[in-house]
């Protein structure tokens, strides 16, 4: 994905009109439940990261994923 | 491995001239909130729901969920994604439909709800469903608004949470994503 600078400037259009839209009842839908091994699972992640690499996150969620703990071997 | 159908329905749809949405799990990642998805959703007019479903099972899907707002789909095996369509007025879908933004999946372009609008439809989702899956709407809403860098505060922004959503889940938000 590369478009995210221009998604984001799309919101000052939307913000516009969101709180007219009207959604009906979408209750009564079931999820769809997959099972994959590993193998396939970490393929799977691969391929999602290569077509939506993540977003530079805010400065104290990018600290969230450090890991304070230091490992002695 | 379900392997995401979206490139061969977008080419049919355009070729059909059929207009695809794209909401949930991959509007989601399309707005920079990587996560795993394992079905496709779609957003399209009531009028559109016969010609989608002919696209669908063109495709050898069948219908595994049919009411009036919504059809669910099986795909013809277990190498191939899921697909939900969810129904709204052609109204509504204009107004989605005309703030829509384009991006590339598979090579192909696609048309993904504007965050904005995704955000409603998530807020919509957590204060309507009653299954376990609210869990995942309001983790996607706090990381949406956490990695857009949307600014609460905004009255409009507030006004679609509270509308789609409630005030209770407007600060729920607003605790969850609180800057450090």
């Amino acid at each position: 994905m590369k478009n995210y600078d221009m998604l984001a400037s799309k919101i000052e259009n939307v913000l516009h009109d969101s709180a007219d839209l009207e959604f009906p009842d979408w209750n009564g839908m079931r999820p769809h439940r997959s099972r994959m091994t590993f193998e396939e699972a970490v393929r799977w992640n691969d391929e999602m990261l290569s077509q939506f690499p993540a977003k530079n996150k805010p400065p104290h969620l990018e600290a969230e994923r450090r890991c304070d703990t230091e490992f002695i071997l | 491995m379900a392997k995401c159908p979206i490139r061969e329905i977008a080419i049919k749809a355009s070729r059909d001239q059929i207009p695809l949405l794209l909401i949930g799990g991959y509007a989601v990642l399309a707005h920079g909130y990587v996560r795993a998805t394992d079905d496709l959703d779609l957003i399209a007019s009531h009028g559109q729901r016969e010609r989608w479903s002919k696209l669908l099972v063109g495709f050898g899907m069948t219908i595994k969920n049919d009411a009036a707002t919504f059809l669910q789909f099986d795909p013809p095996d277990k190498s191939s994604m899921a697909v939900d369509l969810m129904f709204v007025s052609e109204e509504v879908f204009v107004k989605l439909e005309q703030n829509a933004v384009e991006t590339e999946i598979e090579g192909v372009r696609v048309r993904v709800v504007a965050l904005l609008h995704l955000i409603a439809l998530k807020c919509h989702a957590f204060e309507h469903s009653k299954s376990i899956r609210r869990l995942k709407d309001i983790d996607d809403l706090i990381q949406l608004i956490l990695i857009n860098k949307l600014n609460l505060n905004d009255p409009e922004l507030r006004a679609t949470i509270v509308k789609h959503g409630s005030l209770e889940t407007y600060e729920k938000l607003r605790h969850a994503c609180v800057e450090d």
